[in-house]
C-alpha cells in the first residue's frame, strides 16, 4: 500500500486561503488530540455530534 | 471506551422522506425504564467521556417531558464524574418553544436536516400526510440562539444543485454535512429497494442514489463552492477531509475503522444495543439487551470486526490505494446493505478517490 505523505512545513503557503485555514487548524487539533484525553476527532454520520464542542 | 452512543427514542417519524432507510410510523417510545438503564450502562462503560445523541425516528414526538429525565438520570449515574455531551438530531417540524428553551438551558447541541433547496427540500422531506415542510422547518431552527449544523442527503436531485444548495442553507445554520446516500438495500430482505447486488458503479441500485462518479462529481462541486466563499461555513466531510489529511487518520465515522465496531454504538428503543443504529433491526449487528450489560463484551467483538474487514479489503483493491487510512473503505453496514458483504469496499470508492485527489492537489499547490 501507497502511503500519502503531506509536506506540513508547506501548510502556511497553501493558495486557498479557506483550505489553509482548515489544514492549519488540523495541525492545532493534532496536538491537542496529544494533550487532551477529552477530545475525539471521531464524529458520526449524525451531523448532530460535533466533537470539537469538548 | 468513549463511546458516542446513537440511541434511537423512538422509530415513529412525522415525515415520510423518500430516502429515508427505514421508514416507520408507528413503533413504541423508550420506556422509562429501559431509558433510565440506557444511561446508567453506558455511564458505567465510559472511562472519560460520554456522548448521547439522541435520534429517531423523529425524536421530539416523545414530548419534552421524556427530554426532561435526562439530565436528572445523567447526573445520578455518572459516578465517576465524566464529561458528558447531549446532542438531539430532529428533522425540526416540531421544534417548539419549549423544546427550544430546554435544549438551550441544558446544553444540548442540535443538528437538523435541510435538503438544501425549497423545492429539493419540499420534494423528499415530506410529512406522512404529503404536505411539505421546508418554511416550517426553517421557521422552526430560526428560535434557536446558537444555529443548528444541518444534514443535506446527496441524490439524483441534488446533482448540479451544489452552489444554490451551499449558499441557501448556509444563513440558517453553523455547518453542514453533505450525507452520501445510505441505501435501503438487498438486506434486510424486508426492504422495499433493490432485489439484486450491484456490482457496476455505472448502474443506479436506487432510484434516488447516485452512481459513485456522479457523487465524486458532485462533491468537488460543493468543495468549489465552499473554497471560493469569502465566509465560509463547515461543511462536511470536506473539512474533515482536509483535517485527515494533515492528521494522517480519518475523522467522519463514515471515512474509519474506528467508528462504528469501535467509538459508536446504537441502541434501539426497546434498549437493545447494536455496533452502529444503522444496523438496526439485523440480529447479526446486536451486542444484546441493555438489561445484559452488552458493552461488556462490546471491546472484543468490535476488535473482531475490525480486522476482519481490514483483512479481507486490503487483499482486494484497497490494497494499492494511496487514500486508504482516509476512506478505510467506507462504511461496512453500507457495503452490507447494498452487497450483503460487510467486507466488501464502498459504492462510493471511486467517486471519494475524485475528491480525495482534487482537495489534496489544492493541498499541495503553494503560493
Amino acid at each position: 500500500m501507497e502511503t500519502l505523505e503531506l509536506d506540513l512545513e508547506k501548510l502556511d503557503f497553501v493558495e486557498n486561503p479557506n483550505v489553509r485555514e482548515v489544514a492549519l487548524s488540523a495541525v492545532d487539533l493534532k496536538e491537542r488530540m496529544k494533550r487532551d484525553p477529552l477530545y475525539k476527532i471521531q464524529g458520526t454520520y449524525s451531523e448532530a455530534y460535533q466533537g470539537e464542542r469538548a | 471506551m468513549n463511546p458516542t452512543a446513537i440511541i434511537e427514542v423512538t422509530e415513529n417519524c412525522n415525515l415520510a422522506c423518500t430516502f429515508c432507510l427505514r421508514p416507520s410510523f408507528t413503533p413504541p417510545v423508550m420506556s422509562d425504564s429501559t431509558l433510565e438503564k440506557v444511561i446508567s450502562h453506558i455511564l458505567e462503560c465510559c472511562d472519560q467521556r460520554a456522548d448521547f445523541v439522541w435520534h429517531g425516528g423523529e425524536p421530539l414526538l416523545t414530548g419534552l417531558k421524556f427530554f426532561e429525565k435526562i439530565p436528572p438520570l445523567q447526573r445520578k449515574y455518572n459516578n465517576t464524574h465524566i464529561a458528558i455531551f447531549n446532542n438531539i438530531q430532529t428533522n425540526g417540524t416540531t421544534l417548539r418553544r419549549e423544546f427550544v428553551d430546554f435544549f438551550e438551558r441544558k446544553s444540548f447541541a442540535v443538528g437538523t436536516s435541510i435538503q438544501g433547496t425549497k423545492d429539493i427540500h419540499d420534494s423528499s422531506r415530506l410529512t406522512v400526510n404529503g404536505k411539505p415542510t421546508y418554511y416550517k422547518v426553517i421557521k422552526r431552527i430560526s428560535q434557536l440562539k446558537e444555529k443548528p449544523s444541518s444534514i443535506v442527503v446527496l441524490t439524483i436531485e441534488t446533482l448540479g444543485r451544489e452552489e444554490e444548495i451551499y449558499y441557501q442553507t448556509k444563513p440558517h445554520v453553523r455547518g453542514m454535512r453533505v450525507s452520501e446516500y445510505f441505501p435501503r438495500g438487498i438486506n434486510p430482505s424486508h426492504c422495499s429497494g433493490t432485489t439484486q447486488p450491484f456490482e457496476k458503479s455505472t448502474e443506479r441500485p436506487e432510484p434516488l442514489m447516485p452512481t459513485s462518479e456522479e457523487y465524486g462529481c458532485s462533491m468537488t462541486r460543493f468543495y468549489e463552492t465552499w473554497k471560493n466563499d469569502p465566509n465560509p461555513i463547515d461543511l462536511r466531510p470536506i473539512t474533515e477531509i482536509i483535517r485527515s489529511f494533515v492528521i494522517g487518520m480519518s475523522e467522519g465515522c463514515l471515512y474509519s475503522q474506528e467508528a462504528c465496531a469501535h467509538s459508536v454504538i446504537g441502541v434501539k428503543s426497546n434498549g437493545e444495543f447494536y455496533t452502529c443504529i444503522r444496523g438496526a433491526p439485523e440480529q447479526k449487528f446486536s451486542l444484546g439487551m441493555v438489561d445484559n450489560k452488552p458493552l461488556r463484551h462490546y471491546s472484543q467483538f468490535a476488535e473482531t470486526l475490525k480486522q476482519e474487514r481490514i483483512k479481507k479489503l486490503l487483499e482486494g483493491s484497497c490494497r494499492k490505494c494511496e487514500f486508504w487510512d482516509y476512506c478505510n473503505g467506507g462504511c461496512p453496514l453500507e457495503s452490507w446493505k447494498l452487497y450483503g458483504d460487510l467486507d466488501h469496499k464502498t459504492w462510493y470508492c471511486e467517486g471519494r478517490k475524485i475528491l480525495f485527489e482534487y482537495i489534496l492537489k489544492d493541498l499541495q499547490t503553494t503560493k
